[in-house]
């Protein structure tokens, strides 16, 4: 395990040298653009409170698609179960009064029972019937896009925008350091993936996760029942990822927006992938990804660079990080010696 | 039935062109066992240098090929990073998607000085088929641009390549186990870098036929989830031409048809009638397919054994 | 890293950099780089402007273009500094808006109707800063609101669209169901009623939606199916959207004009767009939010600039229909009288005061459009 963080990390060290290549090439100073969002994402308190802000709905996603990863399910429908957990949020926190910690904790949990049944859905539908769960939940998506779209320009339309009325003050998740918008829902994703860590690592359970992603076929034979471990993974990635959004609306918006989320849930993936589909590794993929993108604000304004950098650079890293089997093999040759 | 007309016929074809090339494309790489969730990116990166092409030669063939040559070019990073890096390829298709929405909204403010869009290019001609033309809904069926002939085209084309051909069977039987074909001195990575390449290639067409051949510019993000489609219509189809041609034709019906409705029935919210073609997919997929099995080494790099 | 900063230290009065940077240096060097600054100050007095946009960012063809080409030119006119940030995300909006205030913006000027409750927060949080909020209302002593009045140019277009039309027949095609396309849509279908009141004609009004700003090709088949069902003009509501629905004009013209003898028409939205694709696009219902933003900067150097909502309407020309430079001979003459009399009877206040123009779906519904003689 410590040897595959390592080509994450070389991974994202020749994602940035590569970047600023290209940085270069198309005329753009890169010391000063990567400085500026260095900085600008960790150089002051309230920067960094910004960041870890950014972080977390990240690393719900980021767990969301882990979950599935390690069944060997692909579950790309979380950005629809994220719109949906965060619109159940919503409704929660409007319309239902509860005095303050009950009130979020209801929100939070039916929104990842609707996310677990969406997630729910798509696993049975596997495991029962061979649909792949790709299409399923790809479908899904826009289903989910344009029904919160709709409810949003709609029935829960509040004002003349399209937004639903803000959530009452009992629901908040309350901030955790005052000035800032960093909010417990960051505490909670650190709590939730050190747990799932324990778990997976320690647990019959995890071990039985592992063992559907990594051969289905042996370990059925091995008295594993892989469907249900499917449908599990699925239901859990799909819970993971509304409670991502229900913590967006709840934590930080207080308000359902019909494009709060940029694609949270696809970012999901990127975060899995870096995080090497380890809980601990997810955070900090998490991490990585939110500093880019909030230093993006000072990279624009003090560099001058345009915030398309931004994407060119991630993907580069994915790349990188992508064909890490390079880098197995090459420590490989040098002997073992290390 | 209400709001269905000749048009929705015609807009029903165009709109399932750039599908229907991708998820042959797609067909390619997933038979031969390599997973594409990049046709989004492909698609992508050849409407965007299509346009370039045509921009600086002002010929839109010359922007196909340029499109096109783009998209090949990741079809074959696909197939290489998968075989030879050994890459997960869901990873390698992610970074695809993104290095190609990156690419493009950043090459397209320095190439042409200003984002979002190009400036109009020139773009693919009309064709007419003339004895068509004198029917009275010929029009659903004549004077569309190349591409879209070349699409449906490629439907039993595809279905000749796949089942009548030597080539085929070998890209079936290294898609359903390559460590069979290898052991039958089939040259498996050549082939399944091959299979990305035109897989690439195909897409790329889908692309430039969103650019060059309905519009004749380009705009971030122009193909708005066409790839994933694509990908979705693929699966549906269970990885056959003549499925992938049925689901991407029923797919862009209802869109016609939801869009021809919308004008008709202004008072329901427009989000309903936009979420219809997936939710009728959704249906259809859920109530009568009954198993769908993918290629059996999809996803698998393949490792030659000594 | 401290040299290079320095010039923008100066000019800006960048404060974080400076606290940071005081606290680094010696009291004596302290004293020298703050005379500097002065001398800086009083050498050039340039103001800093930054934009802010929405998540549509620059390209769009529409607003957020628009207010950029507005400050540039009053960067031209006035030598002041501008730069832009660019939101990627909802949860940019906060930090963006921040971070401009903080890096000494004389000036900042916030795009697009979602960035309006960031705009609400941080201008309490920081009440000295000024902030111009463009196409929402944020009512903060310290914020200039700019909106428009939409549903005026969208009537008077409407009643251009409905006097011109062959078909009797007009169709409209949105972006997104928003606000300001919203204001569009109703003045539009209300120019349309006001003809049938006034000229007994039987004019029909399609609308559809894209969903996006950014689906071109969805755009066009959506006008295509609405030339298809009879409408022989299409007005584009907005966005990167408007770049298809032109082609699809020229498209169904180039296929039945020969045929029946009717061009089909396409019309701009926000920017002068006839130039698009000439004697295609009947007008362009221009909303001129460069000249508002380009007045609220002018204010800001003559120092008479202050807080409060600006509704800009087709008084003061701050929404407009483009001069018509390539499709004046489909006009006749008399509906070019027509228009420009309701359009100065809206500006008058005569059509504006005893009936109000709707704003919405609901206000459209009630809305009984007044008898005129002409």
């Amino acid at each position: 395990m410590k040897r595959e963080f390592a080509y994450s990390a070389i991974s994202v060290a020749l994602g940035l040298l590569l970047g600023a290549a290209f940085l270069m090439l198309t005329g753009k100073d890169p010391l000063s653009t990567y400085r500026w969002m260095f900085y600008g994402a960790w150089g002051k308190p309230s920067f960094i409170a910004e960041t870890m802000t950014r972080t977390t709905p990240l690393i719900f996603t980021g767990l969301a698609l882990m979950m599935g990863f390690r069944a060997g399910v692909f579950n790309i429908g979380a950005e629809g179960q994220l719109l949906m957990g965060g619109i159940t949020a919503a409704v929660i926190g409007i319309y239902v009064h509860l005095p303050f910690p009950i009130h979020p904790l209801l929100a939070l949990v039916t929104a990842a029972l609707v996310g677990g049944a969406l997630g729910y859905i798509p696993g049975v539908l596997k495991v029962k019937r061979g649909l792949n769960e790709v299409v399923v939940t790809i479908l899904m998506n826009y289903v989910a896009i344009y029904f919160t779209n709709y409810l949003v320009r709609g029935p829960l339309k509040s004002g003349y925008l399209p937004r639903t009325a803000p959530i009452a003050e009992s629901a908040q998740i309350p901030i955790i350091f005052p000035g800032t918008r960093l909010h417990a829902g960051f505490v909670l994703a650190i709590f939730l993936a050190v747990i799932l860590k324990t778990v997976i690592d320690k647990s019959t359970w995890g071990y039985e996760l592992k063992a559907t992603g990594y051969n289905p076929f042996a370990s059925l034979f091995g008295g594993i029942k892989t469907s249900k471990m499917v449908v599990l993974a699925m239901t859990f990635s799909g819970a993971l990822a509304a409670a991502a959004g229900a913590v967006e609306i709840l934590g930080l918006h207080h308000r359902f927006y019909g494009q709060f989320s940029p694609g949270y849930g696809f970012d999901g993936i990127m975060v899995a992938l870096i995080g090497r589909n380890d809980p601990i590794g997810v955070i900090f993929a998490a991490m990585l990804l939110a500093t880019l993108r909030t230093g993006a604000g000072l990279v624009q304004l003090r560099a001058g660079v345009s915030k398309e950098i931004i994407w060119v650079i991630q993907a580069l890293i994915i790349l990188f990080v992508s064909i890490s089997q390079i880098y197995d093999m090459w420590f490989r040759k040098r002997g073992e010696q290390f | 039935m209400i709001g269905i007309d000749g048009w929705t016929f015609r807009l029903t074809l165009v709109k399932t062109t750039p599908l229907l090339f991708a998820a042959l494309g797609g067909l390619h790489s997933e038979r031969a066992g390599i997973a594409n969730i990049a046709l989004e990116g492909m698609m992508l990166t050849s409407a965007f240098f299509s346009v370039v092409g045509s921009y600086f030669t002002g010929s839109a063939t010359i922007g196909v090929l340029l499109g096109v040559a783009s998209a090949a070019g990741l079809g074959f990073l696909l197939g290489f990073l998968s075989d030879k890096a050994r890459g997960d390829q869901i990873v390698i298709g992610v970074a695809i998607n993104l290095l190609a929405l990156g690419l493009t909204g950043y090459l397209l403010e320095t190439i042409f000085g200003h984002p979002g869009n190009t400036p109009p290019v020139s773009k693919l001609p009309e064709i007419y088929i003339p004895i068509l033309d004198k029917w009275e809904y010929g029009f659903v069926f004549s004077g569309h641009h190349p591409l879209v002939y070349i699409a449906f085209l490629l439907v039993p084309l595809v279905h000749f390549e796949l089942y009548h051909t030597p080539w085929g069977l070998r890209l079936r039987s290294i898609g359903e186990d390559p460590k069979v074909a290898d052991s039958l001195g089939v040259n498996v990575l050549k082939m399944r870098l091959c299979a990305t390449t035109i897989s690439g290639i195909l897409a790329g067409l889908g692309g430039a036929a969103l650019s060059l051949g309905e519009l004749s510019l380009f705009a971030e993000r122009m193909t708005a989830g066409r790839g994933y489609l694509a990908l979705a219509a693929l699966i549906f189809g269970k990885w056959t031409p003549t499925g992938v041609l049925l689901t991407t034709l029923f797919f862009g019906f209802v869109d016609a048809w939801q869009e021809a409705l919308q004008s008709q029935f202004m008072e329901i919210p427009s989000e309903f009638f936009t979420m219809l073609p997936y939710l009728f997919s959704l249906i259809v997929l859920v109530v009568f397919v009954k198993q769908i099995k993918p290629p059996s080494s999809i996803g698998k790099p393949f490792v030659k054994s000594k | 890293m401290l040299g290079e900063d320095f010039s923008e230290v100066a000019l800006h009065f960048d404060k974080i950099q400076s606290e940071e940077f005081f606290r680094e240096v010696g009291a004596l060097r302290k004293l020298l780089l703050l005379l500097l600054a002065l001398v800086a100050v009083l050498v050039f007095p340039k103001y800093f402007v930054v934009m802010v946009t929405d998540t549509a960012g620059l390209g769009d063809k529409s607003f957020n273009d628009s207010v950029w080409a507005g400050i540039q030119k009053a960067v031209k006119d006035f030598g002041i500094e501008a730069r832009v940030i660019q939101s990627m995300e909802m949860a940019d909006y906060v930090p963006n808006l921040e971070e401009a205030v903080k890096s000494g913006a004389d000036l900042v000027v916030a795009v697009g109707f979602l960035i309006r409750d960031s705009v609400e927060q941080v201008a309490k949080k920081y009440p000295n800063a000024k902030f111009v909020m463009i196409d929402a209302v944020v009512d903060q002593p310290n914020v200039m609101s700019m909106v428009f009045r939409e549903q005026e140019i969208g009537f008077v277009t409407g009643v251009l669209a409905a006097l011109v039309s062959k078909t009797q027949k007009i169709g409209w095609v949105g972006g997104m169901f928003i606000p300001p396309v919203e204001r569009f849509e109703v003045g539009y279908r209300a120019g349309a009623e006001f003809v049938n009141v006034n000229f007994g004609r039987h004019v029909k009004v399609l609308i559809s939606y894209v969903g996006s700003f950014e689906n071109v090709p969805k755009a066009k088949s959506l006008a295509l199916q609405q030339f298809a069902q009879g409408a022989d003009i299409v007005f584009a509501g907005g966005g990167k959207n408007t770049l298809g629905i032109f082609e699809a004009a020229k498209e169904y013209s180039m296929r039945y004009e020969k045929k029946d003898g009717i061009r089909r028409f396409a019309i701009g939205v926000d920017q002068d767009q006839d130039w698009l694709q000439p004697g295609y696009i009947l007008t362009s219902a221009m909303k001129r939010v460069d000249v508002a933003v380009y007045s609220a900067i002018k204010d800001l150097v003559e120092g008479k600039w202050k807080g409060g909502i600006h509704s800009l309407g087709l008084a003061g020309n701050y929404l407009s229909l483009s001069p018509m430079k390539y499709t004046r001979q489909f006009v006749p003459k008399e509906t070019l009288e027509i228009v420009n009399k309701v359009a100065s009877m809206i500006k008058d206040g005569k059509l504006y005061v005893p009936v109000p123009l709707p704003k919405t779906r609901d206000e459209l519904k009630k809305f009984n459009a007044p008898k005129v003689e002409f």
